[in-house]
């Protein structure tokens, strides 16, 4: 279980990484 | 241009064309409008395209805007108007139509960045910004980012090197200042370069000394924590130790405030805006570090026993080493811009100006352009001139490169910066302040060296997904290691996951190309080459043909006495006889015999009835006796026999001179060579050329034996000979069709459109009377050995680049790997955040430090000193 969650957590965090650098709407983007 | 011809012609402003290839793009654009390519005056500096009348400026506008150039009608000839404002096809057609209609130039637009402060204007220049609180290449690509969202923003640079952005198009610098500071960064206007520059060394300075502090703070408790835990107690968290662990905890958590907050600050701005920098992957591993230690000093028992090692000091020694690399960057940085510094000293404060008869200093500020200035020996000249009185040597060489002290006297020309070697002289100030040539040489040098090479943006595009690439890259190192590492997991993975963050530095990729080019173009501005942008640096050395015009660029450009063969008589008689008879003449050829006599001092001879005979040459009447100098042809129609002279003039004909045959009565006394002289030191710099692997070409207008026997003289590959003047580009644009990589030499005024056809131009001029924004590379000292000088000075910087580029790329494609764990199946290796720590501090250490090595490079080009002690004395 202990696995488990802690491969998702690290999993959610990459995730979120790509997300928010990426992918997440910028002030920059929506202006253009 | 007159008035009348710009009235018929068509005038677009442009926006975004830096460089002569920008130009050259825009004249390809223009081709299937215009079938002679050379009638379209792309003028970069004033960013403007002026086109034949008859042109459709409309459809020119559409095709250069495709190209990648938005472009605007400012003014349009009566037919292109017409046809314009028929046509209507485009939006900027239409809103310039009532511009057209009144047929009035546009107002000037305001220029000063003192103006640009609260309008929203057109900047040709752009809004020059100091730039707070950029630490890394991905920095750059945030702030570019966020000045080119700001609407109206058409060109946006950051340069790291020096801090400093800047932008271009209809925009106001506050909205400028407010996207940075949106984006977690400081900026504000620059309005003086020159005290900006000052004010940023004391703010360096000052910096330096707190980021020394800060890292002497840091370090101490990083390094006593070690010597404790590793000394006398343990780095492990016990039931012994567990509150002196959690009280160094909070110390470190202090201590890493008080010195690192920085990093925590930026990093945290930059995430709010979607971005990441150096400064998010410092506090994401110090900060990844210090919350693990203090979950095990204050619930050891929730991790197994081997997991309980604190890592305090690993945050407080990284925070340390890190602000000591910046410190040391700061300090490199610093000597990068010595070149424009140097430059920058090279202003006079004072200037010793007669005013209703009285001497006074006034201070430099106070001089108003007519004024007279007495220089004295050893003094600088404080604005540039005309001298008045007095005859003397000046070292030029600090503006041009030239190493002999130059000759001046009344009537002739000196600059400001330059140094009065020997006599007392009086001038007349006819440039002053931001005029002289030596505030336009370090206007031109500072822009040259903020731009940037297409070399550097490989390195832009990666750095922009660089820091978050890397956080992906430590999250799955961690997860490797929590499902295939050995115990103990939680620290293994904590430690891979640190040391990724660490190791990993943008900042070298960021500093690599800038800070080369920085210093690149210093270098050349102290050899007299001034290269205007960053991206001509790093295409001269690409150069694999060099055209060379010949008139000024290879010979003097004045004809001059060469040979002189005697047949009766001794040489200064013979030459008296010409003078005698040249003195009355107008001819270039006369000149350059009164010169020679003028030079050697001889007493031209008494003549009467003077007589020029076009064609022919000049006679007149010499102690009773019929004086002649000219052609051969002539003489030989007079009945004289000059066979005698055959092989002299055979010589003379051969060195592309012109003989001029002199005879007293019956008797030939002999022959003249003048000749357009090849400049001493031109066949030295063709052969330097040669030795780089550079073909060398000439193209000029003369017949084809006087070209052949120039070449031959100055060693000259190829030539091509009876070129006018406008079919120079269409020889460039040949040889670049053959494939070759062409730089072409001119003198900057009539080779324009072929220096703007060349993949790099280079305007020669003597002294600083050469227009320095007729080329993409200007040559101040008259010499052909300013282009060997730039390519050399281009290829070491582009190699300088290259290993900077290659560090920057291995250090991180080994680092990072390395750091994740790769070694420790095969030799059980894991660093330790610390060691990454000084890894990266050390990367970009090196990274400026190799950009500063070019500092020391020295063209092949030798000074004679012995031909200088000569000249001074």
């Amino acid at each position: 279980m202990t696995s488990f969650l802690v491969n998702l957590t690290g999993l959610a965090l990459m995730a979120a990484v790509v997300w928010w650098f990426w992918l997440a709407p910028t002030d920059s983007k929506t202006q253009r | 241009m007159d008035s009348t011809t710009a009235n018929t012609e068509n005038r677009l402003s442009i926006a975004g064309a830096t460089c002569q290839g920008c130009a050259r793009k825009i004249r390809v654009a223009l081709e299937p409008l215009i079938a002679d390519n050379a009638a379209v005056d792309v003028d970069i500096e004033q960013k403007t395209v002026t086109l034949p009348a008859g042109i459709d400026p409309a459809d020119a506008v559409r095709r250069i805007t495709e190209a990648g150039y938005p472009a605007e009608i400012l003014h349009a000839g009566p037919a292109a108007a017409k046809s314009c404002c028929a046509s209507k096809t485009t939006s900027s057609c239409d809103s310039k139509k009532s511009d057209s209609e009144e047929t009035e130039p546009p107002a000037p637009k305001p220029t000063t960045s003192s103006n640009a402060r609260n309008d929203s204007n057109e900047n040709d220049d752009g809004i020059q910004l100091a730039i707070t609180g950029a630490t890394c290449a991905s920095c750059v690509s945030s702030i570019e980012k966020a000045l080119k969202s700001v609407s109206g923003v058409t060109h946006a640079h950051m340069n790291l090197a020096d801090n400093t952005a800047s932008a271009s198009g209809q925009v106001t610098p506050q909205a400028l200042i407010n996207a940075i500071e949106s984006a977690g960064y400081g900026a504000s206007v620059i309005e003086d370069p020159d005290t900006a520059d000052e004010r940023r060394q004391q703010q360096d300075r000052k910096r330096y000394r707190t980021l020394m502090v800060k890292m002497a703070v840091s370090l101490s408790l990083g390094v006593g924590l070690m010597i404790w835990g590793m000394g006398f107690g343990s780095m492990t968290v016990d039931a012994g130790n567990q509150t002196t662990w959690i009280n160094l905890g909070i110390l470190t958590l202090g201590v890493m405030i008080a010195t690192g907050s920085h990093f925590f600050t930026s990093a945290w701005k930059a995430f709010l805006h979607h971005n990441a920098n150096m400064d998010t992957l410092v506090a994401l591993g110090t900060g990844t570090a210090w919350i693990y230690s203090m979950v095990v000093a204050v619930f050891p028992e929730a991790l197994p026993e081997m997991a309980r090692h604190v890592y305090f000091e690993a945050s407080a020694m990284i925070i340390g080493l890190i602000n000591l690399g910046q410190a040391l960057e700061l300090r490199a940085k610093g000597k990068t811009s010595e070149a424009v510094r140097r430059l920058l000293d090279l202003r006079a404060k004072t200037a010793r100006v007669i005013r209703d008869g009285q001497e006074q200093d006034l201070p430099i500020e106070q001089v108003r352009k007519g004024d007279q200035i007495r220089v004295r020996p050893g003094e600088q000249l404080p604005v540039d001139g005309v001298v008045l009185e007095g005859n003397t040597r000046i070292d030029e060489s600090m503006l041009t490169g030239e190493p002999m002290p130059v000759s001046k006297g009344e009537g002739d020309d000196v600059s400001a910066g330059t140094l009065n070697t020997r006599g007392s002289i009086v001038y007349e100030a006819t440039r002053v302040g931001s005029d002289t040539a030596l505030a336009q040489i370090i206007r031109l040098v500072k822009k040259a060296q903020g731009s940037k090479p297409s070399i550097g943006r490989l390195a832009d595009k990666i750095s922009s997904v660089f820091v978050p690439s890397v956080m992906l890259i430590a999250i799955a190192a961690a997860l490797v290691w929590y499902n295939l590492g050995p115990d103990p997991v939680i620290a293994h993975m904590m430690v891979a996951a640190t040391t990724v963050l660490i190791i990993a530095c943008p900042c070298a990729l960021g500093l690599a190309t800038p800070m080369s080019v920085m210093v690149g173009v210093g270098k050349a501005a102290e050899y007299g080459a001034l290269i205007r942008q960053g991206e001509a640096l790093q295409t001269a050395g690409k150069i694999n043909l060099v055209i060379l015009d010949k008139t000024g660029t290879i010979t003097a450009g004045e004809p001059a006495v060469t040979q002189v063969h005697v047949v009766e008589g001794d040489e200064s008689h013979l030459l008296a006889l010409a003078a005698g008879l040249e003195q009355h003449s107008e001819h270039p050829l006369a000149h350059a015999i009164m010169e020679k006599v003028r030079q050697d001092t001889i007493q031209p001879a008494d003549i009467t009835g003077f007589d020029s005979l076009n064609g022919k040459g000049v006679a007149g009447e010499h102690n009773g006796d019929t004086l002649r100098l000219g052609n051969r042809r002539w003489l030989e129609d007079e009945g004289l026999d000059v066979t005698p002279l055959d092989q002299a003039a055979q010589s003379i004909t051969d060195n592309a001179g012109t003989p001029l045959f002199v005879a007293l009565g019956t008797r030939v006394m002999g022959v003249i060579g003048v000749a357009d002289a090849i400049k001493p030191d031109s066949r030295a710099a063709i052969k330097r050329l040669h030795q780089a692997g550079i073909k060398v070409m000439m193209v000029t207008g003369d017949v084809d034996a006087t070209a052949k026997a120039i070449c031959a003289s100055a060693g000259i590959d190829d030539y091509r000979a009876e070129v006018l003047p406008e079919d120079k580009a269409n020889v460039v644009n040949d040889m670049r069709k053959k494939g070759y990589t062409v730089a072409m030499v001119g003198d900057g005024i009539n080779d324009a459109p072929a220096l703007a056809a060349a993949d790099v131009g280079f305007a020669i001029g003597t002294g600083t009377d050469v227009a320095i924004e007729s080329a993409a590379i200007t040559l101040m000292r008259g010499s052909l050995h300013g282009v060997p000088d730039a390519i050399e000075i281009s290829r070491a910087t582009v190699k300088n680049i290259h290993q900077n580029l290659f560090g920057a790329f291995v250090y991180n494609s080994l680092g990072i790997p390395i750091a994740a764990g790769l070694l420790y199946p095969l030799w059980g290796i894991l660093l330790s955040p610390i060691i990454a720590g000084a890894a990266m501090s050390m990367s970009s250490v090196t990274v400026v430090t190799n950009a500063n090595r070019l500092r020391l490079f020295k063209t092949s080009y030798k000074i004679n000193n012995s031909s200088k002690q000569e000249q001074n004395q």
